[in-house]
């Protein structure tokens, strides 16, 4: 009967180590980097998977971590037609797990799979499977024994062979022999069982060695393990999750409900905090002034370790990019190379879960309709080889995702084009608009001008549904392209929606506020600065022309002061910046977003509302829907 | 001795309110609480009888006038005046009112169809009219007069 905790904790590790294994592969296929690890990995699965007594995902493993052996002694090539088949081998390891699993998908190519390893292997001939054989003992290692190693943990399990005389007395011999390359730190059986008439021959052992691998297995074989008929030797604990590089980090999981409960009493606190200030301010009472003081940067201190713990690095999201570009590139002919860039960058992680869909799809159109193939490029005097650059980056209280390519181009005329015939503009409308808009028409939903509808990508569903699943988000997204040398689309995400630092602006008599990370300045603006574009005020700003909008009407707020000089919030829409003008810049604050209920329909225009710290309800604007 | 058998007579319990001169009842299950009228944040682009959202101990409602809604008359509000918060197909709304009088348990037997206007009240928003000695109690139909796809509807024409 499978603990489930066990099964928890496998199947944890096995995705892990199968994400990773997708990335190294496609590495070593680049540079011939990394077969130590890859081999570790394939081990690690055999290992586990037999523990838990999955013996197809063991077997399969085990061929392939033989021929990544082979590949480490020199003695098979890597070949494109190599690192397909242990990513199709991968692939098969991820279906036998979900089958033992789940049952749903199946591993049919299974048989086709160790037929395939064979080939790989050469007349290795049929190895008998040690899984089968070898003592499957969890031990754990209790902290003080911990101490006493010197060196990597390791774990060796051993079975006797069937005629092996007085098996006590040679597993004893056996630690003996360990002692002498490292610590025992414990041992099963221990000490008296192995003397006693009915020891079955079988034995693990947990010791801590300073000698590397290469070097334990060689004395191990030749002058300890004698009279064995099958061992293993494996890390103790070895791949925890965390940094690529090995370091151990000390995580736990947690679920995400818990975090979210977490969150919510933090929001809370920064309420009850913002009232205790405003009770605070108005007495008269020096001590409660510092209490109130202290309170609120211990809070905001809490509040931001707390959004911190939602945090996850893109790491997570950008790691299954590498596998992805090289199968695309190799399936439409095109030679790509995939930079990635700042993947430590943190989001929040349900904007982690929201982005790979959208990013996938983006890379995909990338690569199908940017990139162009190899003899395109050469006659337009290109490399030969297309460039996608994956980058992450964070701004401010925001985070910009950018999948940026040095192919085509966005065709405008040719957008412009379908954009009429698809009736999804008027002549009229496209007049006004600048190449810029017009590239930014391809987020419509019924635009795809790609001809022929591959199968990848590209029925005109794609670019819209990538834009209102940012949007749902919190985010923008934008494209931007030079005709014949590339494109580039950057999303710009909040890094968290619940609590959230805001610009607090006054209109009229009325409080409202914005996310700054929908804002990119705040500027004065003299009547002189203004031009008027076709009817509407427009400003500079950054060398663009942005239009400007009066909040008071836009909100159809009763009472408006006139001023002079404009007070204005430039705000970025994703397809472009607009400028709304206030009265009052009423200063920064975190506020805790809440839902308005469910009387109320969803107005496009609002974000949510928030309570202050005098209790007062404010309007949360969206930028993105303003205009 | 013959012992008559008293029936239960069904009972509706009403809250009961004010606005203007009618008097109005609302299910009492459906009442969560009555409030004194606090500061009301307006919400840009609603219909004018949603006057806006009010804080209730941290979560945030919004606020409609009953009298704008059925169109009557609309006079200043006193110092009787309350917010009745009430609980419709699990949305809570506030509604501002006159004044609010005692709860009342009327008999099923003294409440009849409603005419196709009480109280200045068209009939579909309305659940029925209770007699109590000489007071018409109008019921409303709260689902009806409160829905959320008709504030959605007037928030579509007013694009």
């Amino acid at each position: 009967m499978k603990n489930q905790q066990y099964l928890e904790a496998y199947l944890d590790e096995s995705s892990e180590l199968l994400e990773k294994l997708d990335s190294r592969l496609v590495e070593f296929e680049a540079s011939g980097d990394g077969v130590d690890e890859l081999f570790r990995i394939f081990h690690t699965l055999k290992g586990s998977s037999a523990s838990m007594g999955f013996e197809r995902v063991a077997l399969l493993s085990h061929r392939l971590e033989d021929i990544l052996g082979l590949v480490r002694e020199g003695k098979l090539a890597v070949s494109s037609d190599l690192v397909d088949f242990l990513l199709q081998g991968a692939d098969g390891i991820r279906k036998l797990i979900a089958e033992e699993t789940e049952g749903g998908e199946v591993c049919a190519n299974y048989q086709d799979l160790l037929r395939q390893a064979e080939a790989f292997l050469g007349d290795r001939g049929e190895e008998a499977p040690e899984a089968a054989h070898l003592p499957s003992v969890k031990l754990e290692l209790t902290d003080r024994e911990r101490k006493q190693a010197a060196g990597a943990l390791w774990k060796l399990s051993l079975q006797l062979a069937e005629d092996c005389p007085l098996k006590g007395a040679r597993s004893l011999l056996i630690l003996k022999g360990i002692e002498e390359l490292g610590k025992v730190l414990k041992s099963h059986p221990a000490g008296s069982a192995l003397e006693s008439e009915s020891y079955d021959g079988s034995l693990v052992v947990i010791f801590s060695s300073s000698l590397s691998w290469g070097e334990l297995e060689r004395r191990l074989t030749e002058k300890v393990l004698t009279e064995v008929a099958a061992y293993r030797l494996e890390q103790y604990d070895a791949p925890k999750q965390g940094n690529g590089n090995g370091k151990r980090t000390t995580s736990i999981r947690v679920e995400a409900a818990k975090l979210d409960q977490l969150l919510n009493l933090a929001g809370e606190l920064v309420i009850v905090q913002a009232q205790l200030d405003q009770l605070a301010g108005s007495e008269e009472n020096d001590a409660l002034k510092q209490v109130a003081a202290d309170n609120q940067r211990l809070i905001m201190d809490l509040q931001a370790a707390v959004m911190k713990a939602r945090m996850v690095p893109l790491t997570s999201v950008f790691g299954r990019f590498p596998r992805l570009v090289r199968d695309l590139a190799r399936e439409l002919n095109k030679k790509v190379e995939l930079v990635v860039l700042g993947s430590e960058t943190e989001v929040d992680r349900t904007v982690a879960e929201g982005i790979t869909e959208p990013l996938l799809h983006l890379v995909r159109n990338a690569i199908d309709h940017g990139i162009e193939r190899p003899e395109l490029r050469k006659a337009k005097g290109k490399e030969e080889t297309g460039r996608v650059i994956l980058q992450a980056s964070q701004e401010g209280e925001a985070v910009l995702i950018s999948v940026e390519d040095d192919g085509a181009g966005i065709d405008v005329e040719s957008v412009r084009r379908t954009a009429l015939e698809r009736g999804l503009v008027t002549e009229s409308q496209l007049e006004k608009l600048s190449d810029h808009e017009i590239m930014n028409l391809i987020f419509l939903p019924g635009l795809s001008t790609n001809e022929e509808v591959t199968d990848v990508s590209g029925r005109g569903v794609g670019m819209d549904v990538v834009r209102s699943t940012i949007e749902d988000l919190g985010g923008v997204v934008s494209a931007v392209s030079t005709p014949g040398e590339g494109t580039k689309i950057t999303i710009r995400l909040p890094l968290t929606l619940a609590i959230v630092k805001a610009l607090l602006v006054g209109v009229g008599s009325e409080t409202y506020a914005i996310p700054l990370s929908q804002i990119v300045e705040l500027v004065r603006l003299a009547p002189e600065d203004l031009q008027d574009v076709r009817g509407q005020d427009c400003f500079f700003y950054d060398e663009q022309v942005v239009g400007l909008y009066d909040l008071a009407e836009l909100l159809e707020v009763p009472d408006k002061k006139c001023s002079k000089v404009h007070k204005v919030v430039v705000i970025d829409c994703g397809q472009r910046l607009i400028g709304c003008c206030v009265d009052e810049f009423l200063g920064q604050q975190n506020i805790v977003v809440k839902a308005i209920g469910g009387y109320l329909p969803q107005y496009p225009y609002l974000g949510g509302a928030t309570i202050l710290g005098d209790g007062q309800v404010v309007l949360i604007l969206d930028g993105r829907n303003l205009v | 001795m013959k012992r008559k058998e008293l029936k239960q007579e069904e009972m509706e319990q009403l809250v009961v309110f004010r606005l203007g001169k009618e008097e109005f009842g609302v299910q009492i299950l459906q009442v969560q609480e009555i409030i004194l009228l606090s500061p009301i944040t307006r919400v840009p682009k609603t219909p004018a009888f949603v006057e806006g959202v009010i804080n209730l101990r941290g979560e945030i409602i919004p606020v409609v006038d009953l009298r704008k809604r059925f169109g009557l008359e609309v006079g200043e509000l006193g110092e009787d005046a309350r917010i009745v918060v009430v609980e419709v197909e699990g949305n809570l709304v506030g509604m501002i009112v006159d004044e609010v009088t005692q709860p009342l348990s009327i008999p099923a037997s003294q409440i009849q169809p409603p005419p196709p206007l009480a109280g200045g009240v068209e009939a579909e928003y309305l659940r029925g009219i209770g007699k109590l000695e000489d007071r018409l109690i109008v019921i409303l139909n709260l689902e009806r007069a409160l829905s959320p796809e008709e504030v959605k509807a007037l928030a579509e024409m007013e694009v």
